[in-house]
Parts: C-alpha cells; sequence; structure tokens
C-alpha cells in the first residue's frame, strides 16, 4: 500500500514536464498527459486516489468496468500496462525504500530533480500518437500479411483428395466428350463411327488394353462417387464414418469395374 | 496452522531418519525424449522476410502431454516472441486452433506425437492472413458470422413466461449449438480457400443451420432467402474436411446437406 502511495507521488511529479527521453517524463507526458486530453473525464490510474487505485488493482474487473463506463475498453488495457510498467520499474531498481521515504517527506523537499537522481537517467524514446491513428497502423500492416499455407501442408485425406479426383475424372471426361463432338461436327468425316472403329481395330491388342483402363477407370469413378453425392444430398450417410465407408466402398468398385470395363469385348 | 504444525513434525521425523535410508531416496530420472517441433514463424515488424518453419527441440518428458503444453514451454523457456492464442486449455474457447501435423485442431486438446525420429510441424489455420507466427486474421469469419444474424428471432413473443419447446425440437439443436467458433472447420474447407470473400464456410453455416432448425424462431424463411444465391451456400461440394476436422466431433456437413434438401423443398 505505501509502495502504491509512493508510486503516485513518484509520476506526481512529473506532471507539466517536458518531453520523452526520460522514465518521468515518459509516463507522464507522453502516456498520461495525452490520455487526458483524448479521453477528458476518464480517470487513469494516476488520477485515483490511493484507496481506490488498491481497490482496483486487487479487482482488476472492476478496474475493467470504470473504462468500459466510460465506453473506452482499450483504455484498461493502456492504463495497466503503465501500472505494471511503473510496479516493474520499482521493483527493479530497488526503490521501494528510497520513495516511500519520499512519499513521507513534505511535498516541497519531493521535487523533480531529487527524483531524477533517484531513477537515473536512462534513454526510452517513446512515439506518441492519438487513439486515432490505430486503423491506420493496422490497414498498413494488412497490406503486409501473408496468406497461410494451404492445399501443401494439409494432411492428404480421402475426403478433399476424392472431391478433388471426382472434379478432375468429370472434367476430364467432359473435355473429351465435347472435343469428340466438336470434332464431329467440324469434320464428320473423319470422326463419325465407322472411322473410329476401323482406325480402333488397327492397333495392337496391348494399346487397346490400356486405352480402355485409361477411359474406363475415371468414369468408373466418377460415375459411382456421383451416387455418393446423391447420397448425400438426401442426407443419407452423412457422417464421417459414412463418408469414409463410402469413400471405400467406391474406390473398390471403381477398380473392379474398370477391370470388367478393360477385359469387356 | 494444525497443517504447519504437522508438517514441522513430519520434517523433524524424517531428520531423524539414517543417512543409508535417505540415499536410497534418489528422485526418479525420466530419461531424456528430445522432439522436434517446426513452428511456422512470421514477423509484422519484419515484413519483408518471407515466414520460415522455425525449429525448436524440447524434452517430451519434461513436457505436458498436450501441443499447447509443447508451445507455451517453448515460448516460457526458449523464444518469448513466439506468438499464438490460447486461453482455456481445455478446448472451450477455440483459441488455440491451428494446423498441428497437416490436420486444424485446437493445441489444447491434441497429444504430442511421442514419435522422437518424426517432427511435429505447426501452422496456422490454413489460408488465412496473418497477424503474427501462429495467430490469424478472423475479422471476416467472424464478420460472416455476424452476418446470419445469429440470435433468436421472433415477431410472436409469447404472452407470458418464456418460449416452450417439446424435447424433440430441443434434440434438432444437439450437435450444433456446442460450436465454439474455433474456424477449424471453414478454414480447413478447400472451398473456403478459394472464395472466402463470399462462401460463408462450415461454422457460420451450421450457426445458419442451427436457427433455421430452432423451432422457436419464426424467421427461418428469411434466413434461408438469405443463403439462397449461388456463393453463400451452394459452394459446399461435400467434401467433408469440416466434419472429418472438428476437435468437438461436430458434422458441420450434416447441417449443411439438411439446409441444402430444405431449399431445394422450399
Amino acid at each position: 500500500m505505501v509502495v502504491v502511495l509512493a508510486l503516485f507521488i513518484f509520476t506526481d511529479q512529473g506532471s507539466g514536464d517536458g518531453h520523452g527521453g526520460e522514465v518521468g517524463d515518459y509516463f507522464e507526458a507522453e502516456l498520461v498527459g495525452e490520455r487526458k486530453e483524448t479521453f477528458g473525464v476518464l480517470p487513469t490510474c494516476e488520477e485515483l486516489t490511493c484507496a481506490e487505485f488498491d481497490y482496483f488493482t486487487r479487482f482488476p474487473d472492476a478496474h475493467r468496468d470504470l473504462h468500459h463506463t466510460f465506453h473506452c475498453p482499450d483504455a484498461h488495457r493502456y492504463c495497466l500496462l503503465i501500472t505494471r510498467a511503473k510496479m516493474m520499474l520499482t521493483r527493479a531498481v530497488g526503490l521501494g525504500p528510497a520513495l516511500r521515504k519520499v512519499a513521507f517527506t513534505p511535498n516541497l523537499t519531493r521535487n523533480q530533480v531529487m527524483l531524477r537522481n533517484i531513477v537515473g537517467r536512462r534513454s526510452i524514446q517513446v512515439q506518441s500518437l492519438p487513439p486515432s491513428a490505430n486503423l491506420e497502423i493496422l490497414n498498413k500492416q494488412r497490406l503486409n500479411r501473408p496468406s497461410s499455407p494451404h492445399f501443401t501442408i494439409y494432411q492428404p485425406q480421402l475426403t478433399w483428395l476424392g472431391s478433388i479426383a471426382n472434379r478432375v475424372t468429370g472434367a476430364g471426361l467432359s473435355v473429351l466428350l465435347y472435343s469428340f463432338s466438336i470434332a464431329y461436327l467440324i469434320a464428320p468425316g473423319t470422326f463419325d463411327s465407322a472411322h473410329v472403329v476401323e482406325v480402333i481395330a488397327g492397333l495392337p491388342e496391348s494399346v487397346k488394353h490400356a486405352g480402355k483402363a485409361i477411359l474406363a477407370a475415371p468414369f468408373a469413378f466418377h460415375s459411382l462417387n456421383g451416387l455418393r453425392h446423391l447420397g448425400w444430398d438426401l442426407v443419407k450417410f452423412i457422417t464421417v464414418k459414412g463418408a469414409y465407408v463410402s469413400g471405400y466402398i467406391v474406390l473398390g468398385a471403381t477398380a473392379v469395374s474398370t477391370v470388367a470395363l478393360t477385359l469387356w469385348k | 496452522m494444525q497443517s504447519v504444525i504437522s508438517a514441522a513434525r513430519s520434517s523433524t521425523k524424517r531428520s531423524f531418519s539414517t543417512s543409508a535410508r535417505r540415499w536410497q531416496a534418489v528422485p526418479q530420472q525420466k530419461p531424456v525424449l528430445i522432439k522436434e517441433f517446426k513452428i511456422y514463424r512470421w514477423n509484422p515488424d519484419e515484413p519483408e522476410k518471407k515466414p520460415e518453419l522455425q525449429s525448436y527441440k524440447i524434452d517430451l518428458n519434461q513436457t505436458g502431454p498436450m501441443v499447447l503444453d509443447a508451445l507455451i514451454k517453448i515460448k516460457n523457456e526458449m523464444d518469448p516472441t513466439l506468438t499464438f492464442r490460447r486461453s482455456c486449455r481445455e478446448g472451450i474457447c477455440g483459441s488455440c486452433a491451428m494446423n498441428i501435423d497437416g490436420q486444424n485442431t485446437l493445441a489444447c486438446l491434441c497429444r504430442i506425437d511421442r514419435n522422437e525420429s518424426k517432427n511435429t510441424k505447426i501452422y496456422p489455420l490454413p489460408h488465412m492472413y496473418i497477424v503474427k507466427d501462429l495467430v490469424p486474421d478472423m475479422t471476416q469469419f467472424y464478420k460472416q458470422y455476424k452476418s446470419i444474424q445469429p440470435w433468436l428471432q421472433n415477431d410472436n413473443p409469447p404472452e407470458k413466461g418464456e418460449f416452450l419447446q417439446s424435447p424433440e425440437d430441443r434434440k434438432k439443436l444437439d450437435g450444433m449449438y456446442e460450436c465454439i467458433l474455433c474456424a477449424c472447420c471453414s478454414t480447413s474447407c478447400p472451398s473456403y480457400w478459394w472464395n472466402q470473400d463470399e462462401y460463408l464456410g462450415p461454422a457460420t453455416l451450421m450457426q445458419a443451420y442451427r436457427w433455421i432448425a430452432d423451432s422457436r424462431d419464426s424467421h427461418g424463411a428469411e434466413r434461408k432467402e438469405r443463403l439462397q444465391n449461388e456463393m453463400s451456400l451452394y459452394r459446399c461440394h461435400t467434401i467433408f474436411n469440416c466434419s472429418r476436422t472438428c476437435p468437438k466431433g461436430l458434422n458441420p456437413a450434416a447441417a449443411i446437406a439438411k439446409i441444402k434438401l430444405e431449399l431445394a423443398a422450399d
């Protein structure tokens, strides 16, 4: 309690003093003075009586409420920072006893010079900004923010790889269908059924099988996975377990159908 | 006071024990189990430096069981500049959502893989703007949540007392009201990665359905009307990453499927 009292008197000394560069000035001129200007009637930790301050440090919620009352929740954090910094400072320098002594000496002897000698000169450079600068700083930072990595670091899972496969096979099959149809429109003589049959009949057996497998696999997968999606749209087996079980069934069925379609004459 | 006295007594007793006995009381030494954590780092004060993975090696036998314990240990003992969100450490606040070994989850609910030959990679939630290290900017996510008007709307409140609801109607909300909005699901969704600006994402959509499904809410039609466009809802392609990753075991995919069905039936 006594230390707290001393703290107040300690900071009182700094009021009305010049600018940055020193601890006393740092608290008073840069932060507190500015806050007084900005918030007007808002009581800061510095303006509270000792009893009030003691109460608020012991009950931080009440302290916060105080700031909320004045529609400035940010001020709370600000205020606590100052308070904490002060406490750390006094503890670190071991000023407790000295300040206590200062606290109980008559007002006349408590002058700026004396306090500065106790504290010692420290160079703390502080840039003073009004709270309204907040948004500008935030926007400047937002422009620089990187986007976190996504598919390159995400664990490969049946869920999203299956979805990608569904897309790729769907797109591939569509491209094939459309390009063949357009080709037929442009050159019906080259791409009619008789011609295609003729060309394929002339290919070696291995190429025929490979070609059939390449066509059959995406077709089977896309069709079967489509059934899975229709099920989900009817809110069937729409659980993680349902998704995995149905996913593996589709993969198995795709393998079987691909082999069957490849060997089918 | 009693306990002080008894403590004093027991310590007196101990001091009389033989020295041989004292020698036996060796504290149990656990073997050192060094595990490497690779953590995504980016500092807004040095924006020109690209994000990178920084390696930290810690002894798992001197660490708590969860990934959050490891992060806190690293921050406390090795690198105070490491930045991440955390609060409740028991999976109810949703602050420590991040991507651990490729999966979005809460660091406080994720056990450390004790296999020391494999490192653990920790990234922030995927495809989010990064404020610092593991802290993503959630502004958009919260705005989207706000846009579905997540509160009870009813023009005809009961004349007396509170809104009543049958146990069956109440049951419809189970599995939805438990959502803690950690954003694990939304940021695991590839659709949300590519269309974050317009697609609402699984977390927000499940909450939208939470209010549509609530028998006490009478604005279901308007709520559905707001989703009746190409982007808000229909960018969901039932990928299932959301339900797969939810650290609370909820099922946003099912909620979205139900909205789609209700919209189709309208």
